[in-house]
């Protein structure tokens, strides 16, 4: 059930920002090849807040046009690809401020968690499949921030030292953020360790 | 001074042995995990994540937005609109080069350059004499950190040379710019603040562990 994203590497971003930074002949299509490298990948990102597929295309846009007007101010001296999550990070969370996140109902979300859980064959794991999702589903809604990083963490398999930057801080203080995260997070997936216990 | 964009975090305990095998659990760089507490909930943390991750990769929302014929009609439209704005357009080239060239039209430009600058000199000189934009905007960091403030006469000057003598000692200075003032930002464990004790006193810091961050604004 992984899922993976592809993420360009960090010296063929580096590269291509650079020329994009340099502008001229050669910026135009670097940008191209950095959007191509990017939409999927950002799209999932964007539609993981919840964001609809029309809203984060509409981000999409913004990001890189945002990357064409400021690529001179990466300096070249931290992460490229982190530079461009940051860019990302600021355009989703300029556009949560406008409300335009995708709100399903109960039903909706139902309907969803139906196709979600339709591999496992028994109960048990449908069961208990459900419970995480819904749980990971109420704690993204609460706290996005915080969702963000675990997924980050996990999904693309960042590390805290490339996740510093992308929140805006220090390295200590991303430890601190993610122990918070866990407290945090503990009460909604608590209900599904009795899924994990053995049955009586 | 801190500069939250959120409310700032209020540390309630710090990073423990528990907190890094979550981590570690969580991002599968043990090859051995435990089987305890934090390993279980890192599991049900990435069961949740990988079945939420699934269910949008798999939504046929997801898949409209990703057909590969919309994400080219999608840069065309990208590609138009910088172009539009000339935003990766080349700088123009200087105009001493198209003086230097010869041309009539250099001449005339010339002498229109120095009517004009008559004109900049009273209207519009003291907005060019703003500060040039040298470095980012420090980020808006959260959580605790050692602040020095000093109004001086070149904050500039003041900021690259203290990060030019942070660097010897194995430290990695960030500089940093908000209209005519400066900052250096760096990070220091323990073993760092003691190794550069006596720099950072000359710099008005104390010599203990955490963000340090200085701020050189010009005399009023």
């Amino acid at each position: 059930m992984a899922t993976t994203t592809l993420l360009p590497e960090e010296a063929w971003v580096a590269a291509r920002l650079h020329r994009v930074a340099a502008r001229g002949a050669d910026a135009g299509p670097a940008l191209a090849e950095l959007y191509q490298a990017y939409r999927r990948p950002v799209l999932l990102h964007l539609m993981r807040h919840r964001l609809s597929p029309e809203v984060a295309d509409d981000v999409l846009h913004q990001v890189f046009i945002k990357v064409a007007e400021r690529a001179g101010q990466w300096r070249g001296d931290g992460s490229a690809a982190g530079w461009v999550w940051a860019v990302v990070r600021s355009t989703r969370l300029d556009a949560h401020r406008g409300e335009h996140e995708l709100d399903l109902d109960d039903d909706a979300w139902d309907a969803l968690l139906e196709v979600t859980a339709a591999t496992p064959t028994d109960t048990h794991s449908h069961d208990l499949q459900r419970c995480v999702v819904e749980g990971i589903q109420r704690f993204a809604r609460e706290h996005p921030e915080r969702a963000d990083a675990v997924r980050l963490l996990h999904l693309e398999g960042w590390s805290v030292a490339q996740l510093a930057p992308y929140l805006g801080r220090t390295a200590g203080a991303t430890r601190e953020f993610l122990s918070q995260c866990r407290r945090v997070l503990k009460p909604y997936l608590e209900p599904c360790l009795i899924y994990l216990r053995p049955e009586s | 001074m801190v500069e939250p964009t959120t409310p700032p975090d209020k540390p309630q305990r710090d990073w423990d042995e528990t907190d890094q095998r979550w981590l570690d659990a969580l991002t599968q760089r043990d090859p051995a995990p435990a089987h305890d507490e934090p390993a279980l909930e890192a599991a049900l943390l990435r069961e949740a994540l990988q079945a939420d991750a699934a269910r949008v990769e798999r939504s046929a929302a997801f898949q409209a937005v990703t057909r590969p014929e919309l994400g080219a009609e999608r840069l065309a439209k990208l590609m138009r609109e910088v172009d539009q704005r000339g935003l990766l357009q080349a700088p123009a080239p200087s105009f001493w080069r198209s003086l230097w060239s010869g041309s009539r039209r250099g001449w005339a430009a010339l002498a229109g350059a120095g009517a004009m600058a008559a004109l900049l000199g009273v209207l519009v000189l003291p907005p060019l004499l703003a500060p040039e934009t040298i470095y980012d905007e420090p980020p808006g960091w959260r959580g605790e950190a050692q602040l020095i403030r000093q109004a001086v006469e070149q904050p500039r000057q003041q900021a690259e040379a203290l990060a030019q003598r942070l660097k010897p000692l194995g430290l990695n200075p960030a500089l940093y710019q908000r209209g005519r003032s400066f900052f250096v930002v760096v990070e220091l464990d323990a073993q760092q603040a003691s190794a550069a004790a006596a720099a950072l006193r000359e710099a008005g810091a104390a010599a203990t562990p955490g963000l340090l961050r200085w701020e050189y604004a010009p005399r009023p």
